[in-house]
């Protein structure tokens, strides 16, 4: 079986080949192929079953998580409700178990009932909708073969998806361009219509048959123009709604990918299933020549990858490589890609050419590039960047301070990243369970300690469960009104923000005040510990305030002074009856980590926390860390830059009652190592390296693509009895990298456990080298994947030599 | 669809250095904290967007 560069994830299936419009400028019944005359009108079951069968083979064969389906015509809604039912549930029956399935379907609209939304509905088949502005603007190209106009049918369709039961399946508004309507009056009657995205697409046209342009001055750059007049009526709404072409030329300026194929450089990864089975091309191949989107293969007798050796589907995902020179030497082709790859064609020369639109993509993306609308960047930013020795310094297993130093940094990016978008998505949520909390208050306090104390900001905002939070947070807003998220539950997670901002006044040593929540107890300010506050707590939250080098706590009429120690440190007045558990230090002989027993979001683990420790725990505690530490200084000269650059906090976890050791990693916890205590500093070092691995590579897989994330197989991890997917036996093996390091190097110390040390090694450094082969095999692995695999058995093989 | 990265001295990530951008401005500037964000929370739904929808017309 061949292997398609780039696999198949869009499919547009042709349900039903014919139209109850005659719209004059469609591609398929006024376009050069007639192929639709010689195919059934409506796809069988039976073919569904076979394109399902096709797309489940071709999903599995490429381990794609979800594949989207866009239910098409013709008309698809001519198919009516029985036929798409049934042809959704043979879909449905054949690539459920492989994948997820999207579907959608695209209509003119005039069919559209109640009875076809129910199906949606049911079906969860979103509807996008075709319309071309107002009813005159619309009536110039959209009527009936008997000359009617279609456009009150389409409005009604519209008005149904609207309405709040169907809401959930309105997809969009797709506009076809004619420039002879006004580009304004086109834009505020799609807008009117509250669509979640609009799309202008550019009429179909090759260098053979140009678009039609008004015989005026200017007329070459036509299309520009009209367009340019909606992004600036767009741009000062400040991009109320989504428009697919323009956000699509933002990304690609800033470097992401295209969100539509019409402009971009992003690989076709789309085929056409015809109602009789038969695969083609792009549909809008068939403006071109006659036969321009055949590819002579059928899904009763080909699967998708023979359809993807096709020379036509190769030449689409040629990305730069297939551009004319002209394109290539254009300082806007990484924005418009050579645009669709059917405006490209000419009888003379072929595809190989600038899009016959190429002057309007010229000034519409330069017009966009020079007045971003307010808050969109088109400049690429900045971005961390690891230098060649310290990228392949962490893959071989190690990584120095400075090394470590550039994770910590982007990190930092993330979290800021973070909070923002915690700003965004909290204050456009109706809860009003959150109301107590004045989450404006405390976005306030957190801008103006990030102007005046930055490093206090950065302290608070680099602690490793401030982006555990922030993911918790934002994920359950995604939940809000679904029914899957306690309200309670949320705002309390949202009133957390106070925490954090009177956290960083703290630090800082400025004047704040805000509302934090009471929890189990407890007033948590993350970094610095928590106030155990007795009996109830009605309201359940408590108001901070802060000032220079003081704090006080206020629980209605309760209330509890401290003072900031020169050191730091918070201390109460008289605790009264409330218990100050500040986070407390574990100190090497030039490190200090925090043992945290008090963070409200530390229970990442998996595993159950040990409770606040006593004094006497913490004491030996900071007896075990500091005799590590040691043997680590000492021994382990390759971790100890890193740990000591990176390792900022350990959070005590429950012994297991085998008393086997018990230790794991956060990935959305940099910084952070949870361990059961152990009374060995022999283990807890080899804890803390084992550990402090995945909190390196956590970080390696934020910053770069490394494999694969579509792939869903398991593989075999031989320390474990179950299949681990892809990523999980990853991180295992760059863990045990340096677990069968640090036994052969134990082995080689030649102390009186050296027999133990090489049994261990030799167990660990086998079963490290099978799975480094496992990933370098599975073929999941991006360039820099395969480096750091590369890396990784390097160091294994170095030690054989 | 995965990116390949060209062997460099350095090695670009894919996230953007936000550490001198204020959080006002990060605030309206949803590209990059959205290009950010995604790398910590995959949306499925966000990444490879559908262009068939949208790309062909009736």
């Amino acid at each position: 079986m061949s292997q398609s560069a780039v696999p198949f994830q869009q499919y547009v299936l042709k349900v039903h080949g014919r139209c109850d419009l005659a719209c004059d400028h469609c591609y398929i019944y006024h376009g050069h192929d007639e192929g639709w005359r010689m195919r059934p009108a409506a796809m069988t079951e039976e073919t569904a079953k076979w394109v399902g069968r096709r797309i489940a083979v071709h999903a599995q064969a490429h381990r794609l998580g979800s594949v989207l389906v866009v239910l098409h015509g013709g008309e698809p809604l001519l198919a009516g409700v029985s036929r798409l039912a049934s042809i959704i549930g043979a879909l449905r029956a054949e690539v459920a178990d492989v994948c997820e399935l999207d579907l959608r379907i695209h209509t003119n609209g005039v069919q559209l009932s109640e009875e076809f939304c129910d199906l949606f509905v049911s079906e969860d088949v979103k509807v996008g909708i075709s319309l071309d502005g107002g009813r005159a603007a619309n009536d110039l190209h959209r009527r009936y073969l008997d000359g009617r106009s279609s456009y009150d049918q389409v409005v009604r369709a519209i008005n149904l998806l609207r309405e709040d039961r169907y809401g959930i399946l309105y997809q969009g508004l797709l506009c076809t361009i004619d420039v002879r309507n006004d580009p304004v009056d086109v834009y505020d009657s799609l807008v009117a219509f509250d669509p979640p995205r609009i799309d202008f697409l550019l009429p179909h046209a090759t260098w053979d048959e140009p678009p039609f342009r008004p015989s005026k001055a200017g007329s070459e750059t036509a299309y520009a123009d009209w367009l340019i007049k909606i992004f600036d009526r767009w741009s000062a709404s400040s991009g109320q709604v989504s428009v697919r072409l323009f956000d699509s030329i933002i990304r690609t300026s800033r470097g992401s990918d295209s969100l539509t194929e019409a402009i971009g450089t992003t690989p076709s990864n789309l085929a056409v299933i015809e109602t009789d089975g038969t695969y083609e091309q792009a549909d809008s191949l068939k403006a071109s020549y006659e036969g321009a989107s055949r590819t002579g293969f059928n899904v009763f007798s080909a699967d998708l990858d023979e359809v993807a050796g096709h020379p036509g589907i190769a030449a689409r995902q040629g990305g730069l490589a297939s551009l004319s020179a002209k394109c290539l030497a254009c300082d806007v082709v990484s924005s418009c890609g050579g645009g669709l790859y059917a405006h490209r064609y000419s009888s003379e020369s072929g595809f190989t050419n600038p899009s016959v639109y190429c002057p309007d993509l010229m000034k519409l993306v330069r017009h966009i590039r020079a007045h971003p609308p307010n808050g969109r960047s088109v400049e690429p930013g900045d971005r961390h960047a690891l230098a060649d020795d310290h990228y392949d310094e962490l893959a071989a297993g190690y990584g120095n301070a400075d090394a470590i130093g550039h994770l910590r940094d982007a990190q930092y990016s993330l979290a800021r990243a973070l909070l923002v978008k915690f700003h965004d998505q909290a204050s456009t949520v109706a809860l009003a369970e959150a109301a107590r909390f004045d989450l404006r208050g405390a976005w306030k306090t957190l801008v103006g300690i990030d102007k005046v104390a930055p490093t206090a900001f950065e302290a608070v905002l680099c602690y490793p469960f401030l982006r555990v939070w922030a993911a918790r947070c934002l994920e359950s807003l995604r939940s809000v009104g679904t029914g899957d998220a306690d309200p309670a539950s949320v705002a309390e997670d949202l009133g957390h923000l106070g925490s954090i901002a009177v956290a960083a006044a703290i630090q800082a040593g400025i004047s704040a005040s805000a509302v934090v929540p009471v929890r189990d107890g407890s007033i948590n300010l993350p970094t610095l510990g928590r106030l155990a506050v007795p009996g109830g707590c009605a309201e359940c939250t408590a108001v901070v305030e802060t000032e220079v080098g003081a704090a006080s706590f206020k629980i209605g009429k309760r209330q509890w002074r401290a003072v900031r120690s020169d050191g730091g440190e918070l201390r109460f007045d008289a605790a009264r009856d409330a218990r100050w558990q500040p986070v407390r230090q574990l100190t090497g002989s030039d490190l200090s980590v925090g043992l945290d027993d008090t963070d409200a979001y530390r229970d990442c683990y998996g595993y159950d926390l040990a409770p606040r420790a006593s004094a006497e725990q913490f004491t030996d505690w900071n007896h075990c860390f500091q005799a590590a530490w040691k043997f680590i200084s000492d021994d382990y000269g390759a971790y100890a830059p890193g740990l000591a650059a990176g390792l900022k906090t350990i959070v005590p976890l429950v012994p297991h009652v085998t008393g086997r050791e018990i230790s794991a990693t956060a990935r959305n916890a940099f910084g952070a190592v949870a361990v059961a205590p152990v009374a060995d500093p022999v283990i807890l070092a080899l804890l803390l390296i084992h550990e402090f691995q995945h909190v390196k590579l956590g970080t390696l897989i934020d910053l770069y693509d490394l494999f694969d994330p579509t792939d869903r197989r398991l593989y075999h991890a031989p320390w474990r009895e179950d299949m681990r997917p892809l990523e999980a036996l990853l991180q295992g093996t760059y863990a045990h990298v340096a677990v069968s390091d640090f036994w052969r190097i134990r082995m080689l110390a030649g102390d009186s456990g050296a027999e133990l040390a090489a049994s261990r090694y030799e167990y660990w450094s086998v079963n490290t080298a099978e799975p480094i082969e496992t990933l370098a095999n599975s073929g999941s692995l991006t360039a820099l994947g395969s480096r750091l695999v590369d890396q990784m058995r390097e160091t294994v093989d170095s030690w054989s030599r | 669809m995965i990116s390949v990265e060209e062997r460099s001295a350095k090695i670009t990530s894919k996230v953007e250095d936000l550490r001198e951008v204020s959080l006002e401005d990060l605030a309206v500037e949803r590209d990059s904290v959205d290009d950010a964000v995604i790398r910590v929370l995959p949306d499925e739904s966000t990444p490879r967007l559908p262009v068939a929808a949208f790309n062909s017309m009736i």
